[in-house]
C-alpha cells in the first residue's frame, strides 16, 4: 500500500513539465509543446534543434550540438570543437581542425538517411561557433602524437575513417567492433557486434573503401617501365588490388601464415588463372583457403609469386564470416589497388574523382578511386543521431547498444541481429 | 590442535593474499584491448603486457616480464594504501569509448575518479623500472627483425615481415602478433 503511494507520489513529481524538460534534454525549448510520450518529434524544415550534452544509455557521452534541417532532405550538424595541444602532439590545433573538416566534408555524400536525406557534419572552431544562435559548449579535444585516439583525445596520425568514427561517438553512436583480447572480464564482451562492416566497426577500411580519393605513389624508373609496358596483363597485375588490400592485418596476422615464396620467377604467359590479377584464390575448403599473391619485378617484366594459406579455427564464426567475404571479393575482383604498388605513398581524400583510373605525373603514380559510395549510416544510426536520447525513435539501437561497454552479467541480446540493431533491410 | 593448525594455515593464505596485488591498466581500441597487468608479490613481481600502448619511451617489447620484488616495494606500499580507498569509492567509473582506465584488485577506476591521477603516478613508477622480458617478442626499432624469447632466452631471431604483420604496410601504425598482442610503432 505504502509502496504504491510512494510510486504515485514519485510519478507525479517526475511527470511535471519542468522535470520532463530536465530529464529529456535533447528536446529544444520551443518544441516542448510537441513533445509526447518520450519521443522527439521530427524536426521541421527550416528549424534547428539544440542537443545538450548527456549520457546515452550505452555510456557514451553525447556532446552539445545543433541539428539544422535546411531543406526537406538536407540536414546539418554543428559541433564546436576546441583542439588543445597535448604534451607530445606534433600537429597544431589549426592543422588538426583542417584535417577534421576535410575528412567530414569528404564523408558528406556517404552520410545519408534511410529515405535519401543527406547529412553534413560541420566541425566549428570556438570562434566560428559564436555565430550560432546560442553558444555551444565546446568539446575540448586533446591532440597527442602516436596512434592512440579516443573521442576526446585525437592523435596526429588519425586517418579520416578514425576521425569520422570519433565524431560519431560525440553524437552518440557506440563502438561496434569485437574486443579481441579477454582480460579479467574487462573485454566489453557483452557488446553487440554486427556481421557487416560499419564505420563504428571497421572505420579505416569502410571510409577508405567508400569515399573518393587519390593515392599518390612515388614512381621511379622501374615503376614507369611497367606502366609504359605493352604487356597489358603485367600492367594490370601491377595496378590491381593486392593481397594486402583484400585481407586486413587483423585477419592475416591471426589466421594466415606469412607468404611463402614460390621458387622460380614466372612470366605472365605462364599463369594458369587470373592472368591480369595480383591475387587469386587457388583452393578453398570449409575452414581454410590458399591464395597466390603476385608482385611485378620491373627489371625483366616477370613475377614473384608467393602462397598465403589461411585457416579459421573450428567454430570461430567471426573468422569464417570474414573468410567468406574475402573469398567472394577474390572471385569478383576488379578495379584498381588501394595502396601503392611498391613505394611510399599518401592518400588524399577529394570529392573531385569522377571515375577510377590512374595517371603518371612526373615521378608520381596517381591512382584515383571514386569509392563505392556506400552509406556510412544504417537506418538506426540515423535515428540515433536524429533522435538522440529521445527514446522511441532509436529504441532498437539503444536496446542493443546498452551493453556496448559492459563486460560482465551480459543480458541476452539474441534479438540484436543486424536487421534489428541497425535497421538493415534484408 | 587441529583447529589451531587450520587457523595458522588460513592466516598464511590471508597474509600472502594481502601482499600480492594485481594492478591493471586497460584501454579498449579498434585494434583490440591494450592491457598492462602488474602482479606484485613478496618474492617476485610480474608484468604482463599485450601492448606497448602505455609506454612513455619507444619500446617494441610485449609479453611477460619480471623483476625482483625488492624493486617494487615502494609501489606495493602505495598500492596497498590505495586498495581501501578504491574499495570505498561510492560507484565504479563509467568508461568512455577508447578511454584508458585502471583496475585495482578488481575495481575499475576511470578518468572521472579522483584516484585516477594517483594511480597513474604509481603506474608510471612501475613502468620506469627495468623489467626483464621472460617470454614474448621484441621488434627492432627499424622493424627489420623480430626476436622470440622464452624463459628469458632468445629462441628465434628472424627477419620481420612488416608488410604482413603491420597495418598500412607503407607507413605502419601498429603491428600484430597473434600470441602476444599489439605493438604500436612511431
Amino acid at each position: 500500500m505504502w509502496s504504491k503511494f510512494l510510486f504515485l507520489f514519485v510519478f507525479s513529481i517526475v511527470n511535471t513539465d519542468s522535470s520532463r524538460a530536465s530529464l529529456l534534454q535533447c528536446v529544444p525549448e520551443e518544441l516542448f509543446a510537441d513533445f509526447d510520450n518520450n519521443e522527439c518529434k521530427e524536426l521541421e524544415v527550416g528549424k534547428s534543434r539544440r542537443v545538450k550534452g548527456h549520457q546515452a544509455s550505452s555510456g557514451i557521452s553525447v556532446k552539445d550540438h545543433y541539428i539544422q534541417r535546411t531543406e526537406k532532405d538536407k540536414y546539418q550538424i554543428f559541433l564546436n570543437i576546441n583542439f588543445v595541444q597535448g604534451k607530445t602532439g606534433k600537429t597544431n590545433s589549426s592543422e588538426m581542425m583542417n584535417k577534421v573538416k576535410t575528412c567530414l566534408e569528404a564523408a558528406t555524400p556517404n552520410l545519408r538517411g534511410p529515405n535519401g536525406e543527406t547529412l553534413q557534419l560541420n566541425a566549428l572552431t570556438p570562434d566560428e561557433a559564436k555565430s550560432l544562435p546560442k553558444k555551444l559548449e565546446p568539446v575540448k579535444i586533446g591532440i597527442e602524437s602516436g596512434t592512440r585516439a579516443n573521442a576526446e583525445m585525437y592523435t596526429d596520425e588519425l586517418n579520416c575513417g578514425e576521425v569520422l568514427h570519433e565524431v560519431l561517438h560525440l553524437l552518440g553512436l557506440c563502438d561496434e567492433y569485437k574486443e579481441t583480447t579477454p582480460v579479467n572480464g574487462n573485454t566489453y564482451a557483452c557488446r553487440v557486434v554486427p556481421e557487416i562492416s560499419t564505420i563504428m566497426k571497421n572505420p579505416s577500411m569502410v571510409y577508405s573503401r567508400a569515399t573518393p580519393k587519390e593515392i599518390i605513389c612515388k614512381c621511379d624508373d622501374a615503376c614507369k617501365k611497367v606502366l609504359n609496358s605493352k604487356n597489358e596483363n603485367l600492367k594490370n597485375i601491377y595496378l590491381s588490388p593486392s593481397f594486402y588490400d583484400l585481407v586486413d592485418v587483423e585477419f592475416r596476422s591471426k589466421y594466415c601464415e606469412p607468404p611463402k615464396l614460390i621458387i622460380g620467377m614466372a612470366e605472365v604467359k605462364d599463369l594458369a588463372i587470373g592472368v591480369d590479377r595480383s591475387v587469386v584464390l587457388v583452393s578453398s575448403d570449409a575452414n581454410s583457403f590458399l591464395i597466390e599473391s603476385r608482385e611485378v619485378s620491373p627489371i625483366n617484366e616477370s613475377l614473384y609469386r608467393s602462397n598465403v594459406s589461411c585457416r579459421c579455427p573450428e567454430g570461430d564464426e567471426l573468422c569464417l564470416s570474414s573468410k567468406k567475404l574475402i573469398e567472394s571479393k577474390l572471385v569478383s575482383l576488379e578495379g584498381l589497388r588501394s595502396s601503392c604498388p611498391a613505394y611510399l605513398g599518401v592518400e588524399n581524400y577529394t570529392s573531385k574523382v569522377e571515375k577510377d583510373g590512374y595517371r603518371l605525373e612526373g615521378d608520381s603514380l596517381i591512382i584515383s578511386k571514386k569509392g563505392s559510395g556506400e552509406n556510412f549510416l544504417y537506418p538506426n544510426h540515423w535515428s540515433k543521431i536524429m533522435a538522440s536520447s529521445c527514446g522511441g525513435l532509436s529504441s532498437n539501437y539503444n536496446e542493443c547498444a546498452t551493453s556496448a561497454y559492459k563486460s560482465l552479467d551480459c543480458e541476452e541480446m539474441k534479438q540484436c541481429s543486424d536487421e534489428y540493431f541497425l535497421g538493415i533491410k534484408k | 590442535m587441529r583447529n589451531l593448525f587450520i587457523l595458522i594455515l588460513a592466516t598464511c593464505f590471508i597474509v600472502k593474499d594481502a601482499s600480492a596485488i594485481t594492478f591493471i591498466k586497460l584501454r579498449p581500441g579498434v585494434e583490440g584491448i591494450s592491457k598492462v597487468e602488474y602482479r606484485l608479490d613478496k618474492k617476485i613481481s610480474l608484468l604482463e603486457k599485450n601492448s606497448n600502448f602505455f609506454d612513455t619511451k619507444i619500446n617494441y617489447e610485449i609479453g611477460k616480464f619480471s623483476i625482483p620484488s625488492s624493486r617494487t616495494e615502494g609501489p606495493i606500499k602505495s598500492l596497498n594504501s590505495l586498495v581501501l580507498k578504491v574499495a570505498d569509492l561510492k560507484s565504479e567509473s563509467i568508461i568512455k569509448p577508447h578511454e584508458s582506465y585502471f583496475v585495482l584488485e578488481g575495481k575499475k577506476v576511470g578518468e572521472d575518479s579522483p584516484l585516477y591521477k594517483t594511480l597513474g603516478k604509481v603506474f608510471n613508477e612501475l613502468q620506469n623500472l627495468p623489467w626483464k622480458l621472460e617470454e614474448g617478442i621484441s621488434l627492432s626499432l627499424d622493424l627489420k627483425s623480430r626476436t622470440l624469447l622464452k624463459e628469458g632466452k632468445v629462441i628465434i631471431k628472424e627477419n620481420f615481415n612488416k608488410k604482413f604483420f603491420c597495418s598500412n604496410s607503407e607507413r605502419p601504425n601498429y603491428c600484430l602478433d597473434k600470441n602476444y598482442g599489439i605493438i604500436y610503432v612511431e
